[in-house]
């Protein structure tokens, strides 16, 4: 199996993020939305090198990610708004290169992990994702339980397994 | 490309940081009235509730759609388990494996916010996993079992 990166996806939103001070949600330990220093922050609090950040074109958030292990994995945005950009959804994922679409398939299959979603990415890749909901609050370490399990079961299935 | 997962309301909602308050909205697990609370809230009915061992609730919403909720890392005595996870799941059945297994590959690229599986049984299974560690607001958890059912209706409809 050969590691890649998912391919960014693009979201509705068009909005460019600009350096403003910290909102008050962001500072306390519950996020009702998020910026890219709570991502940041919480990759790096689960272990994780941040490998670059920054706004799509289509507007969304994003930070990508690396695990010790050497797993790549990106964060994105949805429903984003405000200067800074601030995001209520998150999607967690990660991409890997098969060597078929067959494969991808009948790996889709064979795959049972019930936090994760799996399915074919398209051009060889088996695609898996976690997405977080921020609406109404999540407390930070819930941030880093959501990335933490997302890391353990993409690993596990990097590695052939998940089955 | 995933489709976004519209939520409701444009702004957050604010939050309470005092500990009493911070303390009742926040759940850092969950136990069969919280749920049937949230499931109520979101405007779905309780159909059947199962307490004995982990907590486990089958609901219906408001159009129709059957799913079902059950708890994940349950401790505590029969009876009274709370739990650090809740597996969401709605099955659509389907006349043959080959029909699922087209349908999985149609639709799972195009919601982010569930799973999209074949469940061995001729079964389309949507399902969606809510972890509770170190909390969640009442509200957020009603939200996701309003995303969850959305998309589940929307699968609903258009299969």
């Amino acid at each position: 199996m050969v590691k890649t990166m998912m391919k960014s996806l693009a979201v509705a939103g068009a909005f460019m993020m600009a350096a403003a001070a910290t909102p008050a949600a962001a500072q306390g330990n519950l996020l009702t939305d998020w910026g890219i220093d709570d991502v940041k922050q919480a990759f790096t609090n689960v272990g994780v090198t941040v490998t670059d950040s920054g706004t799509e074109e289509s507007g969304a958030l994003y930070v990508y990610g690396k695990t010790a292990e050497g797993m790549k994995f990106l964060a994105y945005g949805t429903v984003c708004s405000g200067t800074p950009k601030r995001c209520k959804g998150l999607n967690l994922s990660a991409g890997f290169t098969l060597d078929s679409s067959a494969e991808v398939d009948r790996r889709v299959k064979e795959i049972d992990r019930m936090a994760v979603g799996v399915r074919n990415g398209g051009e060889n890749s088996l695609d898996v994702n976690r997405y977080v909901i921020f609406d109404d609050g999540i407390t930070r370490k819930n941030l880093e339980m959501n990335i933490s399990v997302f890391l353990g079961i993409s690993d596990d299935i990097w590695n052939g397994g998940g089955t | 490309m995933f489709k976004s997962v519209a939520t409701a309301g444009a702004l957050a909602i604010a939050v309470s940081f005092a500990g009493t308050a911070q303390a009742q909205s926040y759940l850092p697990d969950w136990g069969i009235a919280d749920m049937r609370q949230a499931v109520v809230a979101a405007g779905a009915t309780v159909s059947r509730e199962d307490n004995t061992k982990d907590p486990y609730i089958a609901a219906t919403t408001a159009s129709g759609l059957k799913f079902t909720i059950s708890g994940r890392v349950c401790e505590g005595a029969d009876g009274a388990k709370r739990c650090k996870g809740a597996f969401l799941q709605s099955s659509f059945t389907m006349d043959s494996d080959a029909e699922v297994d087209a349908a999985v590959k149609e639709w799972a690229p195009q919601f982010a916010a569930v799973s999209i599986s074949n469940d061995g049984s001729k079964g389309m299974l949507v399902s969606r996993y809510l972890i509770f560690d170190y909390g969640i607001h009442r509200d957020n958890l009603r939200l996701n079992l309003q995303v969850f059912t959305g998309i589940a209706e929307d699968i609903w409809g258009e299969i």
